[in-house]
């Protein structure tokens, strides 16, 4: 029988290391999804996921379930996104709009060869290197607003801010992106 | 200001969050002020547009990748969360009775601070703690070593500092007894050295050999091993104890999963005949295991496995 998040919790919180897995496996995917489409590097996406995770897991002992175990996670991810950048900074290490798009490029895309393949990853390219032109948190709203279809009011959540603030990055970001895509849907 | 409002208006029509009311009053703005429609309509195609490039799905090599490197990382911090524990119990017994709690605390603390400034680096543990045995499981000495002052100034009244303390404990008991099965449950995921993961899986399978019955929890764990453990020798046994508890859906997945993800060639194959096996035992294997083995046979670099799968297809065909 498939046990609720409150179980898993509570066996987590008892220290049964199978239960934290089964609990964060079932939302893992869409952390990494996260910080993938934030990051456009499957090496950075995977830092985020792991930083994400064991923070809940250290974090969980005193998580007393007065909101959603959910809304607790991304914001735990949502934290980590919009802080990854500095601390990667701070380790001295390439800034990721130096990374360039060889970073985007190592995200698995469609089969290459054909022209529709190719114009199809053009676009890619072209959505990818628009989405790092973005600051930080407009790029995380219009991720999280877009790719992972998150409503306005879960993104406020999310990330502890009003939702008129959510807005105006959302308002930005979509702005700035039609600005940089605007030929390839004229 | 309305501009402003309208702005907003437009943003949360383009992304469906716009109440009806709020729609109507947005439609009729734009019926009287054409510049904003083009302007809207511009936003429109932009949203189809947009929506229309649906990015890649999370590959499920890089999310297996990332789980993997995500348990060695849960594992170093239960083994820190553990050495803390250690150490509070450690300092518990340390500390008692507790009529000698300051006197004993302070002359220790005393000992500490002169050991620490005067001793020469790389000495033997020097400070021995003996705990009580409790039940069946005998703890022995806790050792106290590498002591790692983070505030050595005592000229506060306090100081702050680290050590590891190791104790040994024994534990004697049937291995289907509940606590066994849970330690070795909590060996084989947490335990870094592949060596203990394994003893504790050939545990656990001379366990299964007996019922064919496991603990939900102990099989959650088996399938986690199969699936990630870094040690492919692990992974193997792994596989077999899972086999000696019967196949069912559960093993089914994590088999395919196998086939498609391990790296080890030797593994899918393994995969391959305890598939090939249940099937031969009488178990069907459904549509979506054939869908993932055609997939499996359209990626496989390894000609032998390709036609291993190939012909286990066949099979389940005729």
């Amino acid at each position: 029988m498939t046990q609720t998040d409150d179980e898993l919790i509570r066996r987590s919180q008892a220290g049964d290391p199978s239960a934290f897995e089964q609990l964060i496996f079932r939302y893992d995917r869409n952390v990494l999804a996260i910080a993938a489409r934030f990051t456009q590097s499957p090496d950075d996406a995977k830092d985020i996921y792991q930083e994400s995770l064991i923070r809940v897991y250290k974090g969980l002992a005193g998580f007393e379930q007065k909101s959603e175990f959910t809304t607790w996670l991304y914001r735990i991810v949502t934290n980590v996104c919009l802080t990854y950048k500095e601390r990667k900074r701070r380790m001295n290490t390439v800034p990721l709009e130096e990374e360039g798009e060889e970073a985007g490029g190592s995200i698995p895309s469609g089969a290459a060869g054909s022209d529709a393949a190719l114009h199809s990853e053009e676009i890619d390219r072209r959505i990818r290197s628009a989405l790092q032109e973005l600051s930080p948190k407009q790029r995380l709203v219009f991720t999280l607003r877009h790719y992972q279809e998150y409503k306005v009011k879960e993104i406020a959540v999310m990330m502890e801010c009003a939702e008129g603030t959510v807005k105006k990055y959302l308002f930005e970001a979509t702005q700035r992106m039609r600005d940089r895509l605007h030929d390839l849907y004229e | 200001m309305k501009n402003e409002r309208i702005k907003e208006m437009m943003l949360l029509s383009l992304y469906g969050e716009l109440s009806s009311e709020d729609q109507k009053e947005l439609d009729e703005y734009l019926k009287k002020h054409p510049d904003a429609k083009k302007e809207f309509r511009d936003w429109k195609r932009f949203g189809t547009f947009i929506s229309e490039q649906t990015p890649p799905a999370v590959a499920d090599d890089l999310l297996t990748d990332a789980r993997t490197q995500l348990r060695s990382a849960l594992r170093a911090e239960r083994n820190r969360r553990s050495f803390r524990t250690r150490l509070q119990d450690a300092a518990a017994g340390f500390f008692r009775p507790a009529v000698a709690v300051s006197s004993a605390g302070m002359l220790s603390l005393g000992l500490l601070l002169g050991y620490c400034s005067f001793a020469p680096s790389g000495t033997e543990p020097f400070v021995v703690l003996q705990t009580v045995a409790d039940g069946p499981k005998e703890e022995g000495r806790t050792t106290i070593e590498d002591i790692r002052f983070i505030d050595s100034d005592a000229s506060d009244g306090e100081v702050e500092f680290e050590f590891n303390a190791v104790a040994p404990v024994h534990i004697k008991g049937k291995v289907d007894d509940p606590e066994i099965q849970r330690l070795l449950t909590h060996a084989l995921l947490n335990e870094s050295n592949a060596g203990v993961r394994l003893s504790s899986m050939q545990l656990i399978r001379d366990q299964a050999a007996d019922k064919r019955s496991v603990d939900p929890a102990v099989k959650a764990a088996l399938i986690t091993s199969l699936k990630s453990d870094a040690n492919p020798g692990v992974r193997n046994e792994a596989l077999r104890v899972l086999q000696q508890y019967g196949f069912d859906d559960e093993l089914r997945d994590a088999l395919l999963h196998v086939i498609a993800h391990d790296e080890n060639s030797g593994l899918r194959v393994a995969a391959i005949n305890a598939l090939e096996l249940a099937r031969m035992e009488g178990n069907r294997l459904d549509a979506s295991a054939v869908k993932a083995l055609k997939e499996q046979i359209e990626k496989e670099k390894n000609s032998y496995i390709r036609n291993r799968a190939v012909n286990l297809v066949k099979e389940i065909y005729q």
